[in-house]
């Protein structure tokens, strides 16, 4: 008896040691605490997910835009006054006050604390779907608004006789709308897609965690690594994979058939078809908004014919800018043209290799049977810069009625002494030509002439004005051109007026160093000058805008002013290319004045 | 009244028009004279101009006219601007820009009158040089000055500096003109198409006319006289004999009979009705007038406007709408605004690019404005007016121009456009069709009604001045 009660009492033990298991490990499986959750998005994305982008600060961001002191002024203008006394932005006041109400939070309040946590988007390519994870900084709060939004939106669309929102389940997760639009909230999370599977995947991820994340993407880790400061937006797409699943044609393409395309871009396209993934960074601050892509660079993926984009190990780099007070458009660049020229059947088209071929032949005899790309082009060095300056008037007659800015090319020639000689014959005889042409259409006449600008020879050609034209202050455009070619050591510039070339020269012998920061290619806007050339055009702009608009001269002279200021409310915009650290980056900067 | 225009009694044809309970002085009969006169006119101008007798406005309008002519537009910042880039295309935007905005009040702010603007593209019309073969901006746009300053004046004085203007001599290929072999394109256009008209000179009055002109050239773009060049033999042109000069030559044209009837019967055709052509009595008071007043336009003009056969069944609605007339006569009426750059070239398309007419004979106008091409190319230009972004109405849009005239029905709509915008009334059935049309569309208030004007522009009173 006692053993058969020893033997009840073990399997009674037995038993309840199985149950007491059973029931830790039904505990185990049992629904985490999500409101506490920590995790970041990477942590829940997929690691195959093809292209992710980040807002980690959305509330910053906001608030950088909101006191940013060109929405400040913005706010200021009566247009703006006018802007939002339109019934239409009454009613979305009005609108938005009410649901302000509703859900006990002013919009600001509501957008921080909603979004504050960051919003991340990223592409899932086996699913073909986007998600979206929106991560609040009160779960709680979060629940609740999206409860009474949903509550407001079934509402509404009760009163208009439509379905309401549907909703479902999925391990005791709510998920509402359906189709190709669906989101649920999970603790302080708010996931959106618009592929039922990629949802499921994510949702997953969150209740049961997962060994592996978009964060483990290799790729993904060295462009994170990669990041500098700390950018509004970053994104990221994985570059090799998008190719390898042939879903970028285009840039299997060697060949373009556009010369210019191909000179301004043509070394992305290369790195393009090599780099394993590219980023995008977005920096905002109220100084100046700066975007910038970069991808991993390395020197062995150039083309042999590509070399010229480049230069020797992808460090071919531009001059710094001849830059005066009144330029308003720089643009340096390292280019080799002549191998560019050379190299026109790998880089361009058949077609545009026909045109080429043409164009080579009529060059050559235009300079006395010189080859054009391998002797005209290839004296030029591979630094090269267009200037776009305005032009001051101010003691000249006559003055023409448009006043166009001038313009220069500025570059290097390899063997100086030679190369001047015939640059200098080569644009006497332009000179000669434009007059012959010239005089068969009425046009005025070119002076030629050689002035001695600080110890350099500036050849130039002014037009002749008609004896009544001398003191117009409103002389045909001709007026705006005094084409001048000049020389300063091993450089050369061929300038639209002669003013500019001194003032080339003038920049060329104060400038500390022929290579400034090793930029690829850098261009550069100015906002004062460009505005002030505008403002020299005004009348020209309001007849424009009158004739476009069929405005009153006065509402043409106010939008216009109104141009101009928003144009004094910035310093400039610039982009450069470079291929440093391993790197190709091309960079986009606004810059707002302080 | 004679329902056949070669029995018409030419002196009640140029009498005064007085109102009568027959037919009172109202809105339709405004709306026809502001069409002719100008480019048409908004409701409330109409209704200001009525508060005038027809005789006193024709007098009015003929004395703003003068008034604004004395006004150069050199002076003009619009065209200053315009004609800095050297393109001669954008001319035609400029005085686009003119007609548009011209007073019928004579305001002085506004610079210029619609009347003033018509009679200029009517002598651009009757001297006409193309700015494609001149090809410079500044000499087409000194022609322009030219007619616009002697527009309402002293047809022979206009005629002597026509005959001097670099532009026409490019065009007409005389910029040279030799003693040893006279260049005879210009005598003949003078006399053929400026003066007098076929069947008034014959080819030796030609022969001789072109000698008055030698040593006559144009270098560097002016006018210039080659005194080495000028034949100073004598000649005999339509029955004179003498030295003439080229500027005696013109007096002499200008002295002949023909000239009074040539151009009486232009005015008549531009002002009055497209066809049949006028038969010679009723030109005849008209080149009187031109006669006895030296050649000066004015007077001809005010009795042109004033006149009981301007407003009669033989004037109404028996002109077709050029195509200036159509598309800145849509915009005129419903005081609209849009890019003139675009409909330039619209009208270019339809047949009538200003300072580019097809030759020197101008436009034929009449029903040459209409054929199978530019009937649908005048429906096009109506609704790329109605719908181009720039367009606005009053600086809103249609539907608020619409409710400024107290237009709130689909009913009173058409009752409105039908007044301010068709020489000939609609029917009735047209009217209950259009009706029918109008409250079957829906949507935006705004493009339901351009949609009716769209629709209203199908229908052949649209087309008719």
């Amino acid at each position: 008896m006692e053993n058969t009660m020893n033997r009840h009492l073990m399997t009674t033990a037995f038993l309840c040691g199985l149950i007491a298991s059973a029931l830790a490990q039904t505990n185990a499986y049992a629904q985490p605490d999500l409101d506490a959750d920590k995790r970041t998005a990477v942590e829940l994305l997929p690691a195959s997910c093809l292209a992710v982008v980040e807002m980690q600060h959305p509330d910053q961001l906001l608030t950088t835009l909101t006191e940013h002191r060109v929405w400040t002024e913005i706010q200021q203008r009566p247009e703006y006054t006018a802007a939002i006394s339109n019934p239409g932005y009454m009613m979305f006041l009005g609108i938005r006050t009410h649901i302000e109400t509703q859900i006990g939070m002013k919009w600001r309040e509501a957008y921080d604390t909603l979004l504050g946590g960051g919003i991340t988007v990223a592409f899932h390519p086996e699913t073909e779907g986007l998600v979206a994870l929106v991560r609040s900084t009160d779960a709680a709060k979060l629940k609740s608004t999206a409860k009474t939004l949903i509550e407001l939106g079934r509402a509404d669309a009760r009163s208009k006789g439509n379905e309401p929102l549907p909703e479902d389940e999925y391990r005791d997760i709510t998920i509402y709308g359906k189709n190709d639009a669906r989101f649920a909230i999970a603790g302080p999370w708010l996931v959106m897609t618009n592929k039922d599977e990629l949802g499921k995947k994510v949702l997953d991820t969150l209740l049961d965690g997962s060994r592996t994340s978009i964060k483990d993407n290799e790729k993904f880790a060295a462009a994170r690594k990669s990041v500098s400061g700390e950018p509004a937006i970053w994104s990221w797409v994985d570059l090799g994979t998008v190719r390898d699943a042939g879903l970028a044609n285009g840039l299997d393409k060697n060949q373009t058939e556009n010369p210019i395309v191909e000179l301004l871009v043509g070394g992305v396209l290369t790195n393009l078809r090599q780099t394993p993934y590219v980023t995008a960074s977005l920096y905002v601050s109220g100084e100046s908004t700066r975007l910038q892509f970069a991808a991993p660079h390395e020197n062995e993926w150039v083309e042999e014919f590509r070399e010229y984009w480049f230069g020797p190990d992808s460090q071919g780099a531009a001059d710094a800018p001849l830059e005066t007070e009144s330029t308003i458009l720089s643009i340096s660049t390292y280019r080799k043209v002549s191998e560019m020229w050379l190299r026109a059947g790998d880089l361009f088209d058949e077609r545009m290799n026909d045109e080429l071929a043409k164009a080579d032949a009529n060059l050559t005899t235009f300079f006395a049977g010189k080859d054009f790309g391998e002797d005209v082009l290839g004296s030029f060095g591979p630094a090269m810069q267009v200037l776009v300056n305005r032009q001051s008037f101010d003691d000249v007659l006559p003055k023409p009625a448009l006043k166009l800015p001038s313009f220069a090319l500025a570059g290097h020639l390899e063997n100086a002494a030679e190369s001047q000689t015939e640059l200098r014959r080569t644009f006497q005889s332009m000179v000669g030509f434009l007059n012959v042409i010239g005089a068969m259409q009425g046009n005025p006449q070119l002076d030629q002439d050689i002035d001695i600008y600080r110890d350099n020879k500036i050849y130039t050609a002014s037009f002749i004005p008609e004896p009544d034209e001398k003191d117009s202050e409103r002389a045909r455009i001709q007026f705006n051109f005094s084409p001048s070619l000049a020389f300063a050591n091993d450089r050369f510039f061929i300038a639209s007026t002669k003013q500019m070339a001194k003032e080339l020269v003038d920049a060329a012998q104060n400038e500390q160093s022929t290579r400034g920061e090793l930029s690829n290619t850098a261009i550069k806007l100015n906002a004062k000058a460009l505005g002030e050339a505008l403002a020299d055009n005004r009348d020209q702009l309001v007849a424009q805008n009158m004739i476009k608009k069929g405005q009153t001269r006065e509402e043409s002279a106010n939008e216009i002013g109104l141009l101009l200021e928003v144009l004094g409310l910035f310093e400039g915009v610039s982009f450069d290319v470079k291929t440093t650290g391993g790197e190709l980056k091309l960079e986009l900067t606004i810059q707002t004045k302080n | 009244m004679p329902q056949d225009i070669a029995s018409i009694d030419p002196d009640w044809a140029w009498s005064p028009f007085s109102p009568s309970t027959e037919q009172p002085w109202n809105r339709r009969l405004a709306a026809h004279l502001c069409r002719r006169a100008g480019f048409g006119a908004t409701s409330k101008e109409l209704d200001e101009l009525l508060e005038r007798e027809p005789a006193e406005l024709a007098r009015s309008l003929v004395e703003n006219a003068k008034a604004a002519s004395m006004r150069d537009p050199e002076t003009d910042a619009l065209a200053t601007a315009m004609l800095a880039t050297g393109n001669s295309r954008n001319l035609a935007a400029w005085w686009l820009y003119r007609m548009l905005n011209s007073s019928w009040s004579g305001d002085q702010a506004t610079q210029t009158s619609p009347l003033l603007e018509k009679l200029t593209l009517f002598w651009h019309g009757h001297f006409g040089t193309g700015a494609e073969k001149v090809d410079d901006a500044e000499m087409m746009f000194t022609q322009n000055r030219l007619l616009r300053r002697h527009s309402l004046g002293d047809f022979g004085a206009m005629t002597q500096e026509i005959s001097r203007d670099p532009a026409m001599l490019i065009y007409l290929d005389s910029t040279t003109n030799r003693k040893a072999h006279p260049n005879e394109n210009y005598a003949r256009e003078i006399m053929e198409l400026f003066c007098l008209g076929e069947g008034n000179y014959t080819e030796r009055d030609i022969q001789e006319l072109a000698r008055c002109f030698t040593g006559w050239e144009v270098r560097r773009k002016k006018f210039r006289f080659n005194r080495y060049q000028h034949d100073t033999g004598t000649k005999t042109i339509l029955g004179k004999t003498g030295k003439f000069t080229g500027e005696e030559g013109v007096e002499v044209v200008l002295k002949q009979k023909a000239l009074p009837r040539f151009i009486a019967r232009k005015l008549i055709r531009f002002f009055v009705f497209d066809e049949p052509a006028a038969p010679e009595q009723l030109v005849e008071p008209l080149a009187k007038l031109l006669r006895q007043s030296g050649l000066r336009i004015a007077p001809v003009i005010e009795r042109i406007l004033a006149s009981n056969i301007f407003y009669s069944a033989f004037a109404v609605g028996r002109k077709v709408r050029s195509p200036v007339e159509l598309g800145i006569g849509l915009l005129r009426c419903l005081n609209g605004s849009s890019n003139l750059d675009r409909v330039a070239q619209h009208l270019d398309e339809i047949g009538q690019a200003v300072f580019y007419p097809p030759n020197v004979k101008g436009w034929d106008g009449g029903r040459t404005w209409i054929n199978t091409s530019t009937l649908l190319g005048r429906s096009n230009l109506v609704g790329e007016l109605l719908r181009h972004e720039a367009t606005r109405f009053d600086g809103q849009t249609l539907e608020a121009l619409a409710k400024k005239n107290a237009v709130s029905n689909p009913g009173e709509l058409i009752e409105w456009l039908d007044e301010l915008l068709l020489a000939v009334p609609l029917d009735d059935s047209a009217k209950s069709e259009l009706l029918a049309f109008a409250e079957q569309t829906t949507g935006d208030p705004s493009r339901r009604i351009a949609r009716l004007i769209q629709t209203l522009s199908t229908v052949p009173q649209f087309h008719l001045a």
